[in-house]
């Protein structure tokens, strides 16, 4: 029950979102509203799954007219995402509070987008999942392009066509899976394929997944569309869709294909530490904050890779702690990079200054965003990574100095932004710009909760997270 | 539902099971039409044809359902020569369909004079497909594809103007070559077995032949039916027509005709049990068709600044996903024509309106700016069209290419199926051109002009163009893609696919 509301609740209320465009701010009423309330049916899901005996909550729809029926299925790897999609739904919602362009059709968008998202995280199915996973293109390919910045249609068609591209690869992947598994379902997939065909399956299938992480070679639509896309296109772009990648590797492409990723484990692994160095490198290079937030991206989906390339259920386990911290530390940086250009109009680093006195508790915020950004122990940035890097060092020993490296880079980076922007020289042109507001306060302080939970209690994700990945290490140590 | 559904098909049994009572009525609308028409009651001549063209759609969707409900009887022949019923009612359903969407919308970029006429020629045309997918005789497809042909040349010309001709006319004469090799290759293929025409017998006398005699005529066969469905390399009548004829006939001609000749081309190169056995020596040929209709299609229509243009090339791109069915001989490749003509048949239905809405729009890509804002049930119309035609999912263009590839790969074709995928990457390259122009570009000089009270001259009251035929199709198209993702794809795979 639970599990399909889950779907039904955001998609709903983008139709009344939709409905309600008549009347002066109805629709960012109704996605607040909405948006809270599929808070609620998540934690209620998760609840329930928690307390139940069984590892997962399935739905499905029963066959009808055909043999295939829709399912949704929510188990530990997807209940974590689930939760951070709910959430940064409302944090998108309360970041285009204030939105004027025809905020019905924003705000219709942005719950289509989340319930497009809650179908991908949840799909029990190979073809509903790949239809998801191509839906959320489309309001996303909308919000940029319509509600971005001055260069916002070139972003907004090279991200669709780039992830589109990545997308295609994977179709074809997926066309090959079913044909030799002889059955679209996900989980309980018996792991009988073929090697070479293991090893089309899970190239074709990693690439599109890669795109949107974006591991680094197949990157170059990041930068832009994130730093062209609207704040709440930003927050839900670099804060859930960036998820896709890591979950479908883990959920679809290694129990499809475990032997082939045992052999590409060390590539994989190696892209993750080629992101986090070439990441950190050229944030540190950036004189936008936003495209520094941006690039910072690819640095700490970088230890998502890695921890996924190691191949253990740690290194799941810490893939899946990397996610949810980067999607709360992401989300609040580019909340708060949001409100600054929203009083300032610029994004240009070297125009800010002294900002911890005009805006205290901006400042307080972004300080304690940056530093979970650089993985100080104690907030979120930092369980994930380090158990990436250990569970890394296990198997691939001390090539793992180079993601120290990028961790060592991402403290540079991320100081030298707080120090230029909240401290030095008061800017005089932003001597008496307003502070937080209330909403972006309320939409501020769930993710400062969630990055001091995961930080303090990282070992409650990870109990979620174990049962999952545990069968998974098993099967892919079974096929090494 | 679907119980209730055929509840209803078993109900309506008894006149549904008539298999030739839709071509009769849209025939017999078509006449009445034009005679309506003589005596200068137009408007009344073309709601006679648009209501016996509805009856013909209603009727083969009753017979299409009525095969659902008892598959074991849904085939049968009419008059020895054509068969009906079952998945072959729905495609012929498709047929009319686009007709009565062309229909719906009045016409009204066709001049007065040749209103009826047209109307009738759809009609005619569409009667004329339903035929050429069913018919069980070579001579009954060569008359009835020759039939589509004749009236497509007509529906070509009817903006009456120096292009509209010349475009018809090129259209003619190499219409006219590729009539010569059918007629050439069905010759050879009944001279060399002793007057046999009926395809079944046809194809078991040809399983014996020498491999040169077996080929030869049904090659010219294949180059003539896929020169009607405008595949690369013979398509280059293609972008002229669609370009030149008014929009609403244009949306008929690129899928109408087309689904009907590629239903055909599915049954004889692909469904046949002649094609089981003796047919693998043309799969390559149709392969490299298919390939080349894909790469030629969509890099050319790359290019286009004009939509109409543009949905032309881009048109040979689609028969490329066809023919890659054809090749597999997938079943799921009528799914794909059908997806293929809802689209593109909205999409021009949604030009043909937008037209009439901005008499001063010059028919590019660019001119569509703003129409998001001015006319928000064509540009809703036109996205699902363009999302369907690129293959995104929810969509029945994504059922359709999903499928086609499915199969595809069953038969080993991995190289046609990544080359499909490319193809349909590159694609949104241009359809999404026109998605972005209509909500994406800066529509401020509109928006002052407006506020200066200059805006486009309102088109005269009763001369509205109706969007409502359009936004039906793009609910259809859309319903299709996300329907069966609750319900399953079994059902409507054995609705379409022949």
């Amino acid at each position: 029950m639970t599990v399909w509301l889950l779907v039904a609740v955001p998609l709903v209320g983008a139709a009344v979102a939709w409905g309600v465009r008549s009347q002066d701010g109805a629709s960012r009423r109704v996605g607040l509203v909405v948006s809270l309330a599929n808070i609620g049916v998540a934690v209620a899901g998760v609840v329930r799954m928690l307390g139940s005996t069984s590892a997962s909550q399935v739905w499905s729809s029963g066959p009808m007219a055909g043999a295939t029926s829709l399912t949704l299925v929510l188990d530990g790897l997807s209940a974590p995402l689930v939760a951070l999609t709910a959430l940064l739904t409302t944090v998108a919602v309360l970041a285009s509070w204030r939105v004027t362009q025809s905020p019905a059709a924003h705000h219709a968008l942005l719950l289509a987008l989340s319930g497009a998202l809650m179908t991908v995280f949840l799909a029990g199915d190979l073809v509903l999942f790949y239809v998801a996973w191509e839906a959320v293109l489309i309001p996303m390919f909308f919000l940029i392009g319509v509600w971005g910045h001055e260069r916002r249609r070139h972003a907004a068609t090279k991200f669709f066509i780039y992830t589109f591209a990545g997308s295609a690869f994977m179709l074809v992947g997926l066309i090959i899976a079913v044909t030799n598994v002889g059955s679209t379902s996900l989980g309980g997939v018996p792991a009988t394929l073929p090697p070479d065909v293991q090893r089309w399956v899970f190239w074709l299938l990693a690439v599109g997944m890669l795109v949107k992480i974006p591991a680094v070679p197949l990157h170059t639509w990041l930068p832009d569309a994130y730093a062209e896309a609207p704040t709440a296109g930003s927050v839900m772009l670099a804060g859930v869709l960036s998820k896709m990648g890591g979950y479908g590797l883990i959920r679809v492409v290694i129990p499809l294909a475990p032997d082939a990723f045992s052999a590409a484990a060390p590539v994989l692994a190696g892209l993750g530490v080629l992101g986090i160095v070439y990441g950190a490198l050229v944030a540190l290079a950036q004189k936008d904050v936003k495209r520094l937030v941006a690039y910072s991206s690819i640095a700490h989906m970088g230890f998502v890779l890695l921890g996924i390339g190691s191949g253990t259920s740690l290194g799941f386990g810490a893939a899946m702690l990397a996610m949810i911290s980067h999607g709360l530390v992401v989300g609040l940086l580019f909340l708060l990079v949001g409100v600054l250009h929203d009083r300032t109009h610029t994004y240009d680093i070297g125009r800010y200054g002294g900002m911890a006195r005009s805006l205290p508790l901006w400042a307080t915020l972004f300080t304690f965003a940056s530093l979970a950004s650089l993985g100080l122990p104690g907030l979120s940035g930092f369980p994930g990574e380090f158990l990436a890097v250990i569970e890394g060092f296990g198997k691939f020993g001390w090539w793992m100095v180079v993601a120290g490296v990028g961790v060592f880079l991402a403290a540079t980076y991320n100081l030298s932004a707080v120090k230029a922007i909240n401290h030095g020289e008061p800017a005089v042109e932003w001597a008496h710009v307003s502070d937080l507001k209330a909403t972006e306060l309320v939409a501020a302080a769930p993710l400062a909760a969630g990055i001091l939970a995961v930080g303090v209690a990282p070992g409650v994700l990870l109990g979620v997270v174990s049962p999952v990945v545990q069968a998974l290490a098993a099967v892919v140590g079974g096929g090494a | 539902m679907t119980a209730f559904v055929l509840d209803v098909a078993r109900w309506a049994a008894p006149v549904t099971s008539i298999l030739w009572l839709p071509g009769a009525l849209a025939l017999a609308g078509a006449a009445l039409g034009m005679t309506a028409d003589m005596t200068g009651r137009s408007r009344l001549g073309l709601a006679i044809v648009t209501t016996g063209t509805a009856l013909a759609a209603v009727l083969t969707l009753g017979s299409a359902f009525l095969g659902m409900a008892a598959p074991d009887e849904a085939f049968s022949v009419v008059f020895g020569a054509v068969v009906g019923g079952g998945s072959f009612s729905a495609m012929a359903f498709v047929v009319y369909g686009v007709a009565l969407m062309a229909l719906s919308t009045g016409l009204r970029s066709v001049s007065d004079a040749r209103r009826v006429p047209a109307a009738a020629l759809m009609a005619i045309s569409a009667v004329a497909g339903q035929v050429a997918m069913g018919s069980g005789d070579m001579l009954v497809l060569f008359v009835a594809i020759e039939m589509l042909a004749l009236a497509g040349y007509a529906l070509v010309s009817a903006s009456a103007n120096r292009r509209a001709d010349e475009a018809a006319m090129r259209y003619f004469v190499q219409g006219a070559v590729s009539t010569g090799l059918f007629a050439y290759g069905v010759a050879v293929l009944i001279g060399a077995h002793g007057g046999v025409s009926f395809s079944a017998d046809l194809y078991d006398a040809v399983a014996s032949d020498p491999l040169l005699l077996a080929t030869l005529p049904f090659v010219l066969v294949l180059v003539s039916m896929t020169f009607k469905a405008g595949a690369f390399p013979f398509h280059s009548w293609v972008p002229d027509a669609y370009e030149t004829a008014p929009a609403s006939l244009a949306g008929f001609l690129a899928s109408g005709p087309k689904a009907a000749v590629l239903t055909a081309l599915v049954v004889v190169f692909g469904r046949s049990f002649w094609a089981q056995e003796a047919f693998s020596d043309l799969h390559g040929l149709i392969g490299v068709l298919a390939a080349g209709s894909i790469i030629f299609g969509n890099l050319a229509a790359l290019k286009q600044r004009d939509v109409g243009r543009m949905l032309g090339y881009s048109g040979i791109a689609q028969v490329g996903y066809a023919l890659v069915g054809v090749t597999a001989m997938a079943p799921s490749t009528t799914l794909f024509a059908t997806s293929y003509a809802i689209a593109i048949s909205v999409a021009f239905t949604c030009l043909d309106a937008y037209r009439r809405l901005q008499p001063d729009w010059d028919g590019s890509i660019e001119g569509l700016a703003g129409a998001g804002r001015r006319s928000p049930g064509v540009a809703f119309a036109m996205t699902a069209a363009m999302l369907s035609l690129t293959g995104i999912p929810l969509t029945a263009g994504f059922v359709g290419k999903f499928f086609v590839f499915l199969n595809s790969l069953d038969s080993g074709l991995l190289w046609l199926v990544v080359l499909g995928a490319a193809g349909s990457v590159v694609s949104f390259g241009y359809y999404g051109k026109v998605i972005r122009a209509m909500y994406l570009e800066d529509t401020e000089g509109d928006e002052q002009s407006a506020d200066v009270g200059i805006r486009a001259p309102e088109p005269a009251a009763g001369e509205r163009p109706r969007v409502w035929p359009a936004v039906v199709g793009a609910l259809i198209v859309l319903g299709i893609g996300t329907v069966p993702l609750a319900s399953g794809f079994g059902g409507l795979l054995r609705f379409f696919g022949v």
